[in-house]
């Protein structure tokens, strides 16, 4: 029982370690341009939910894609159709908040095109992850449903939070 | 390949996960003026976060495995692992922070320990009712306790990040 409990928390501790680790390096260029997340009415209220989303629509890209390894069904038009069908979703959810979050929040409508300029270049840029991690982890010899996951939605977090306080203006 | 049925079902997916992440964003946006005081802990949020998350992710994926194996010690096993982690790897949020970002080291450990046990208090128990009360609607676990768990996980994460941290900086 000792012994099963550390295998446990010892897979659990070295990819959170890892994982926390990045995400708080990422985290100190968050905390250096605060003030554009202070100065752009409703960015804060926009910034976890554009993270969430668009890491979502790149693991759920990344999990099809290594469905369709495992079957042998990989093909190029599948994948442009299977990413073409999340990004179109991810658009649409994130037009629909971003606009309700410049509503309440009284922010200027130039945020709206700043989110989806911002979600549209961290999608392709996960889904890009995606592609490599999968086919990686699979020369590696590693099952990619163990590794893609975690992979894409730090990657989205991180570049999610870099390219939206990059285009913010302030 | 049905564009319609496929983007319905991206899109439905995706505007769930907005509206729970939208706790989270709307919570940091009224934090504004907590946060806009003490940059550092602004830079340890999206580790904190992540870092939640993942545990969330992986200690629901666990008790939903054990529900379906009907394993109890496998859920004790993952109850205690995900506890245990949370003792280990806030330390290394916070050093990454100091060293990355600046403040005071003995008070982003205190922080960072404190909101993730805290947040792991109400989580972990939450996630063993989330899936129990799953299985005896007839609903399956995998489908809920994820998405529940994590978004439980990031709005109190914020909230109790910048509540605790002021108590402690009084």
């Amino acid at each position: 029982m000792r012994r099963e409990l550390l295998s446990v928390l010892a897979s659990m501790l070295l990819v959170s370690a890892l994982l926390a680790a990045w995400s708080s390096y990422v985290g100190s260029f968050l905390a250096r341009l605060e003030a554009k997340l202070e100065h752009n009415p409703g960015l804060a209220a926009v910034l976890p939910v554009l993270m969430a989303t668009t890491g979502a629509a790149a693991a759920s890209f990344g999990s099809k894609l290594s469905t369709r390894v495992h079957l042998g069904t990989v093909s190029a038009r599948r994948l442009v159709y299977d990413a073409a069908v999340q990004a179109l979703a991810l658009i649409l959810a994130m037009s629909a908040y971003t606009t309700l979050v410049t509503t309440v929040f009284s922010g200027q409508l130039s945020l709206v095109r700043t989110v989806l300029e911002s979600t549209v270049l961290t999608y392709l840029l996960a889904v890009f992850v995606a592609l490599v991690s999968t086919f990686a982890s699979v020369k590696l010899g590693l099952d990619p449903d163990d590794v893609v996951g975690p992979i894409v939605t730090t990657a989205a977090d991180s570049a999610g939070i870099v390219i939206t306080l990059l285009l913010s203006p302030g | 390949m049905n564009l319609r049925r496929d983007l319905l079902a991206a899109f439905s997916s995706l505007m769930a996960l907005v509206v729970m992440e939208s706790f989270t964003g709307f919570t940091l946006e009224a934090l504004k003026a907590k946060w806009a005081r003490h940059p550092e802990l602004l830079a340890m949020l999206p580790a904190l976060m992540d870092f939640r998350g993942n545990v969330a992710l992986a200690h629901s994926a666990r008790m939903t495995t054990a529900e379906h194996l009907g394993d109890s010690r496998r859920v004790m096993m993952g109850s205690a692992a995900a506890l245990l982690t949370s003792f280990f790897v806030p330390p290394i949020i916070a050093l990454v922070t100091h060293w990355s970002y600046g403040g005071s080291l003995s008070t982003l450990v205190a922080v960072a320990l404190l909101t993730v046990l805290s947040v792991a208090a109400a989580v972990t128990p939450a996630t063993i009712g989330v899936v129990r009360i799953a299985v005896r609607w007839g609903v399956d676990p995998d489908r809920v306790a994820p998405a529940v768990t994590t978004a439980l996980s990031d709005v109190l994460t914020v909230v109790l990040l910048f509540t605790l941290a002021e108590v402690i900086f009084r």
